[in-house]
């Protein structure tokens, strides 16, 4: 058997789908063949590695197929308006009446649509209470806490008042006093990027979060990526946060999945 | 599509044909929604949600070869499965959970089904190793096992896509590229970045 032949055999072991013979020849090269064995248990890795991405694939096509739907649904909306306006009947003298009554709903209704919707932004973002935890101040108890803690504790009460300029003004004076500490703080690098996003610096917002991203600490980066993709919304940048949240919504353990598939709806 | 020719059907799925993929997808999805929002009044994000999962579990059982041959229709036994599914969803969690095997052909309608089948195919760590390993082997390698493992193309429609003289060349590239990639990975353990 050539090695080639060995390899076909370890591939469809690991996909299950050997057949009857080959499961004979398997079973016995891995009893007489060391090396066989060894090779089974090295290709392991690649295998399962690889159908794991095929599956990855698989779903981010389902993903895109979904797409075209969302966008059929509301095109047809808008085809279904169109055809009932056409097709009414509507008698010579009432016309008139039926036209000023529709110009006035228009106008409320536009007026009233304006002020109940917003953007796609507006209707996901929100900034998370939970990530503003301070962390120190609940394992210190009572403990004095630093100089720094006692920095960060407040921008973290600022952020959960919403009153994000200060807890930016805090943040950053901690990064740029306490560079060491601060440098491998990515939650403190989290807040920050949120209250950015939320008080309109959105280019800013998206740095920071790149910071976390890029950082060894991956407790914060599912939270990252959801903000950086809503901040390419809010920046009209509309094919970098597709891509994005097409990725996020492909991820079964990641914690804004079900977000991300229905901000990828409502674009 | 359906009906006449699901069996045929089943053969393009195998070979993973992307036009036949979106195709049956797009006629069984409204149906589909329709079913599961008159029986189980759910929303429609959650119906789109059961349908991709049961779709692609549909699509990991005829690529794997648990489901060779069908005694009804695709569009059948994807509901078997959408009903286990959904059945799985709303269940008591003490009861037991039934292996996917159990649903490989539709006479398993009111056979239930592990909710959580796929996240077999879900080693994060493995995934992304073999993704990081893609992104350092360099070409032709990287887009030849891209093609035939992340994509699915048989060597036939590789010696298409790569230019390659023929199957022969295809099947021996792409052992040598495994043999490359195990290399590497051989390479991190030594050097701890495993």
């Amino acid at each position: 058997m050539t090695n080639a032949d060995k390899l076909r055999l370890i591939e469809e072991h690991y996909r299950g789908i050997l057949n009857a013979n080959d499961k004979v020849s398997f079973n016995q090269l891995m009893k007489e063949d060391l090396a066989f064995k060894q090779d089974v248990k090295d290709y392991k890795a690649i295998f399962v590695g690889f159908e794991s991405l095929h599956v990855e694939n698989f779903q981010n096509n389902l993903f895109n197929f979904e797409a075209k739907h969302q966008t059929d649904n509301k095109t047809k909306v808008l085809e279904l308006n169109g055809t009932v306006n056409k097709t009414a009947v509507i008698r010579p003298l009432k016309k008139f009446y039926m036209a000023a009554a529709a110009i006035a709903l228009l106008i409320c209704a536009t007026f009233g649509y304006n002020q109940m919707t917003a953007s796609p932004f507006d209707d996901n973002f929100i900034a998370d209470a939970e990530i503003a935890v301070h962390i120190e101040s609940i394992r210190g108890g009572e403990q004095e806490l630093s100089q720094e803690e006692i920095i960060k504790k407040i921008a973290f009460s600022a952020y959960q008042k919403e009153e994000y300029d200060k807890a930016i003004n805090l943040l950053e004076g901690y990064i740029t006093d306490y560079p060491e500490k601060a440098a491998k703080d990515f939650q403190s690098y989290l807040v920050l990027g949120v209250s950015q996003l939320a008080s309109e610096k959105t280019i800013e917002s998206i740095e920071t979060f790149n910071y976390v991203l890029h950082g060894k600490d991956s407790s914060y980066k599912q939270q990252s990526e959801w903000y950086i993709s809503l901040a390419n919304v809010k920046l009209d940048k509309f094919d970098e946060a597709e891509n994005l949240l097409t990725i996020i919504a492909s991820q079964n353990g990641h914690c804004h999945k079900k977000d991300a598939i229905k901000l990828l709806a409502d674009l | 599509m359906l009906e006449k020719k699901d069996n045929q059907v089943l053969d393009a799925i195998k070979r993973g044909d992307p036009k036949t993929l979106e195709r049956l997808y797009d006629e069984i999805r409204q149906p589909f929604l329709v079913w599961a929002s008159q029986l189980y009044q759910c929303e429609s994000e959650d119906a789109v949600e059961i349908y991709q999962k049961a779709y692609t579990i549909m699509y990991m059982n005829v690529r794997n070869g648990k489901l060779t041959n069908l005694t009804s229709s695709v569009k059948t036994y994807l509901f078997s499965i959408g009903k286990n599914l959904f059945r799985e969803k709303f269940r008591n969690k003490h009861n037991r959970l039934v292996n996917l095997d159990d649903v490989s052909n539709t006479n398993a309608i009111n056979v239930e089904v592990d909710a959580n089948v796929l996240d077999n195919y879900e080693d994060t760590h493995k995934k992304e190793l073999v993704r990081k390993l893609l992104g350092e082997i360099g070409d032709p390698c990287k887009t030849l096992l891209e093609l035939m493992f992340i994509k699915g193309y048989s060597a036939e429609a590789v010696v298409r896509e790569m230019n390659y003289s023929d199957e022969r060349v295809v099947r021996k590239r792409k052992s040598l590229c495994l043999k490359k990639m195990r290399e590497m990975v051989a390479e991190k353990k030594d050097s701890n970045l495993l």
